[in-house]
């Protein structure tokens, strides 16, 4: 007896819930509308899905096309493995590149803005670096097209400079894709990328300067010693969430800038499946591809944030 | 809980949740309520905007010959044009969203996956030949007339799909509009005759990199570029047969005696590729054409930087003898002086585009009629000619376009301010009239003499009629060519630059990516397509 009336006491995990409801009822009210777009349109449409196993024609719709079981992941993977692996590799060494070289980049601007003083000039900097960000990808590309042409600026400055003697075609060589892809990337979102590493630092307690600085460090070193660590946490975080996109390339820059010349080094998943899935309405295939992706995607996030977990003790989950 | 009891509370939650769902739910309704008309039937009609048009007007709708199709008709005509350039993004997504217009403007056979007859077996358009005897009297007469034509535009089984886009009657100056052009003043100042073959070619083109015909002391000369949006110079010589026919062959499909062939597999293919690699490694050839980028080579035929090109007549030639540049066309190079060329560029009358209606058509008859009014007496003259007295003046009983068109006062070019009045300059679902070639696309001397004697004097029996592919051949066809044409796309530019020499490897490479069952599958269409009646 005295036991039941205890544990009436404790109330069950529904109950809590119920209490936490009718507590917090605004913050509930608030993040319905998130939950519902969630639901509405990203776990909805997932229904979508399985026509990367059935053999899907707009006419017969997603429910009447016929199963065909894992045909289309065949017809990646067998019929066109005269470039699976060389997709899947541009795909993944665009990235890696892009991690190596893109990645600690905003990073760095972030400790080099940190260290000036001159309030005024920080901020030109600061707003002049954003610049790039808003410039769409075609213009973008458009301008990459102009710099790097035959006869482009890149190509008469270094002939000035007496460099070059020939004109490299920057848009035809294969070798020059990547350089020029991640390279692009780095201008464009160095400073955007920036921003949050700085609203890290701004975060570090001061008085862990003034320690430093007692103990004799100087600039460089109170940066190795204070602000990096600070703000490690937000680069494992930043580094996670890039890792979630491994499999991802933008779509829109690669097609925009590569040409057949350079297929050899440009073309990526996406861009393969757009020629094929898209433009030949094989909408199956290009779901099962997309499938594909996403699982891989999947499978890097959880086993990144693993590791991250082992060595650094900061983790997503 | 006992904020339930508060009506108040109720209430204001009541408020938030209707202001979170009508963010979403505006998504799930879809503007269909817009087609109700009161009394005139109204249809929606997706077509392509053509920049002659869009210099002037954003739709359609405003051409002369629309409104008076409206008005005589009792109709109302919603055109729907997707973004230049996204066209073929734009009509995937309304095929597979399945939010069809009425009538579709489109080329079934080259860009619908799996041709007309998969676009019928999807259920996308319908087949019309029910409908023609009554509702579409004028097309039907016109196709009893021309039986050779009516060959072009139906499927294997007689199905007529579609309103289709005809090129006039005479193929000799309606078919041909894209060929090699060069620099008369060039070819004068150094002395030399306007190149016959192959070698010519060389020669001529030798010359002009080395000795300066622009005059100005700089060795800055281009031989030989491409004008053509493409991303490829591949696909020029696809189009064109340039250099390639000298040697009776295309670098895609192509038949000789009733028997497909496919470029690259013939024997020949090794002495165009050669050809090829010696004008690019002597620098004959325009390095631009590596990105096909148009407006730089537009730019430097322009600024007296390159000598000779394959371009089109109106667009590239005329608007070049426009800035009086000295420019004549040539014949097709052929192998031995005094030859006729066996393939040049030559489209057939039909241009592979139709206007079909959809299954989302409620209103079959009406959508019919509008469509069939391009062939009448009267269709045709508003298509062709647009306004009389006003784009167009009759004399003695022929037609003479206004100097509103061929000198228009706004600077707009001849097809340009046609236009705004009629569609001649853009082919449609009606047949283009003879006067528009021969007084709009040919309105220089050295226009109509690239047309009547230089393109046109070419065989041309090898080109591959429009075939239709069954489901079956279509879907395999598409697996086998979307291989093949991504690497034969990538070799081409190789075996071009020198980068790749090899061709026997090449070729056997296309074996393994099956090319010859694409072939095979050719074959079976054009047996079909030679048994058609």
């Amino acid at each position: 007896m005295e036991k039941a009336t205890i544990k009436s006491y404790q109330p069950s995990r529904w109950q809590e819930l119920k209490k936490d409801l009718i507590r917090n009822k605004s913050l509930y009210l608030m993040i319905i509308p998130v939950v519902a777009y969630y639901f509405i349109f990203h776990y909805i449409p997932m229904y979508g899905l399985q026509i990367a196993f059935k053999d899907f024609t707009p006419a017969k719709g997603i429910w009447g096309s016929p199963w065909v079981g894992l045909e289309k992941f065949k017809e990646f993977f067998v019929y066109d493995s005269f470039y699976v692996w060389r997709i899947i590799r541009n795909t993944i060494l665009i990235n890696v590149y892009d991690l190596i070289f893109g990645f600690p980049a905003p990073i760095l601007f972030a400790l080099l803005l940190n260290e000036i003083k001159n309030s005024i000039y920080k901020r030109t900097l600061q707003t002049v670096s954003y610049m790039p960000h808003f410039i769409s990808t075609v213009v973008i590309v458009g301008m990459i097209m102009d710099f790097f042409a035959r006869d482009g600026l890149i190509n008469n400055i270094l002939k000035s400079l007496g460099v070059l003697s020939e004109p490299i075609s920057f848009m035809t060589e294969p070798g020059w894709f990547r350089p020029l892809y991640v390279g692009s990337g780095i201008w464009q979102n160095l400073g955007w990328g920036s921003i949050v590493y700085l609203a890290a630092i701004s975060n570090i307690d001061p008085q862990l300067y003034e320690a430093a600085l007692i103990d004799g460090a100087g600039r460089f070193r109170q940066a190795l010693y204070v602000t990096i660590p600070g703000i490690l946490p937000t680069i494992v975080i930043m580094f996670l969430l890039r890792v979630g996109h491994m499999m991802n390339v933008g779509f829109e820059k690669v097609f925009l800038m590569y040409n057949p010349l350079t297929y050899e080094t440009a073309d990526v998943i996406s861009t393969y499946v757009y020629r094929k899935g898209l433009l030949e309405m094989d909408y199956s295939y290009g779901a099962a591809v997309g499938l594909f992706n996403s699982v891989i995607n999947f499978l890097l996030v959880i086993f990144s944030n693993k590791i991250a977990k082992k060595l650094t003790e900061t983790s997503l989950w | 809980m006992d904020w339930f009891k508060s009506s108040k509370k109720v209430l204001s939650i009541i408020v938030v949740i209707a202001f979170a769902l009508s963010l979403v739910i505006p998504a799930f309704v879809s503007s269909t309520s817009t087609a109700y008309a009161k009394s005139i039937p109204t249809l929606t009609y997706f077509v392509r905007l053509d920049p002659k048009v869009a210099t002037s007007y954003n739709s359609y709708s405003s051409i002369a010959a629309y409104q008076l199709l409206q008005k005589k008709l009792g109709v109302k005509l919603v055109f729907k044009h997707p973004p230049v350039g996204g066209e073929t993004d734009q009509f995937n997504l309304m095929i597979a969203s399945r939010q069809l217009t009425d009538i579709i403007e489109w080329n079934w056979i080259d860009n619908y996956p799996g041709g007309p007859v998969k676009a019928l077996l999807d259920k996308v358009i319908i087949r019309l030949n029910d409908y023609m005897p009554k509702y579409a009297p004028n097309l039907s007469k016109y196709l009893q007339q021309h039986p050779d034509i009516k060959k072009l535009i139906v499927t294997d089984d007689g199905d007529i799909y579609g309103f289709p886009a005809l090129r006039g009657t005479n193929p000799k100056i309606a078919c041909v509009y894209y060929g090699p052009q060069i620099r008369n003043d060039w070819l004068k100042k150094l002395g030399l005759k306007e190149p016959e073959t192959v070698d010519d070619w060389y020669k001529v083109l030798k010359a002009f990199v080395t000795k300066d015909p622009n005059g100005n002391g700089k060795k800055d000369e281009r031989g030989f570029s491409i004008l053509r949006n493409a991303s490829n110079p591949r696909y020029a010589f696809d189009y064109s047969s340039f250099l390639v026919g000298a040697w009776g062959i295309k670098t895609d499909f192509f038949q000789v005696n009733g028997k497909v062939k496919y470029g690259p597999l013939e024997p020949q293919y090794k002495q165009f590729i050669a050809t090829l690699q010696k004008w690019w490694k002597e620098g004959l050839i325009d390095p631009d054409i590596l990105t096909m980028n148009q407006k730089v080579i537009k730019a430097n035929v322009q600024n007296d930087v390159i000598g000779a090109w394959i371009g089109l007549l109106s667009g590239d030639m005329g608007f070049f003898l426009n800035l009086k540049k000295d420019i004549i066309a040539t014949k097709f190079p052929v192998l031995k002086k005094g030859e006729q060329p066996l393939l040049g560029q030559a489209e057939f009358l039909f241009s592979r585009t139709s206007a079909a209606i959809t299954t989302a058509c409620k209103d079959i008859p009406t959508a019919m009629k509008v469509l069939d009014w391009g062939y009448s007496k009267e269709g045709y003259e508003a298509f062709n000619y647009g306004v009389l007295g006003k784009s167009y003046i009759k004399k003695d009983g022929k037609v003479y376009y206004t100097d509103e068109i061929l000198k228009n006062p706004q600077g707009l070019s001849a097809a340009e301010a046609l236009a705004k009045y009629a569609r001649a300059s853009i082919s449609g679902p009606f047949v283009q009239a003879d006067e528009y070639y021969l007084q709009i696309q040919m309105m220089h001397p050295q226009q109509k003499e690239a047309v009547m004697q230089k393109w046109s004097d070419v065989k041309n029996d090898r080109i591959l009629p429009p075939l239709s592919f069954t489901d079956e051949e279509s879907k395999r066809l598409a697996n086998i060519m979307n291989t093949v044409n991504t690497y034969y796309d990538e070799m081409f530019l190789r075996l071009m630059t020198g980068k790749a020499t090899n061709v026997d490897s090449f070729v056997k490479t296309l074996k393994q990516m099956k090319i010859d069952e694409a072939i095979k599958i050719y074959q079976a269409a054009y047996d079909r397509w030679k048994k058609r009646k």
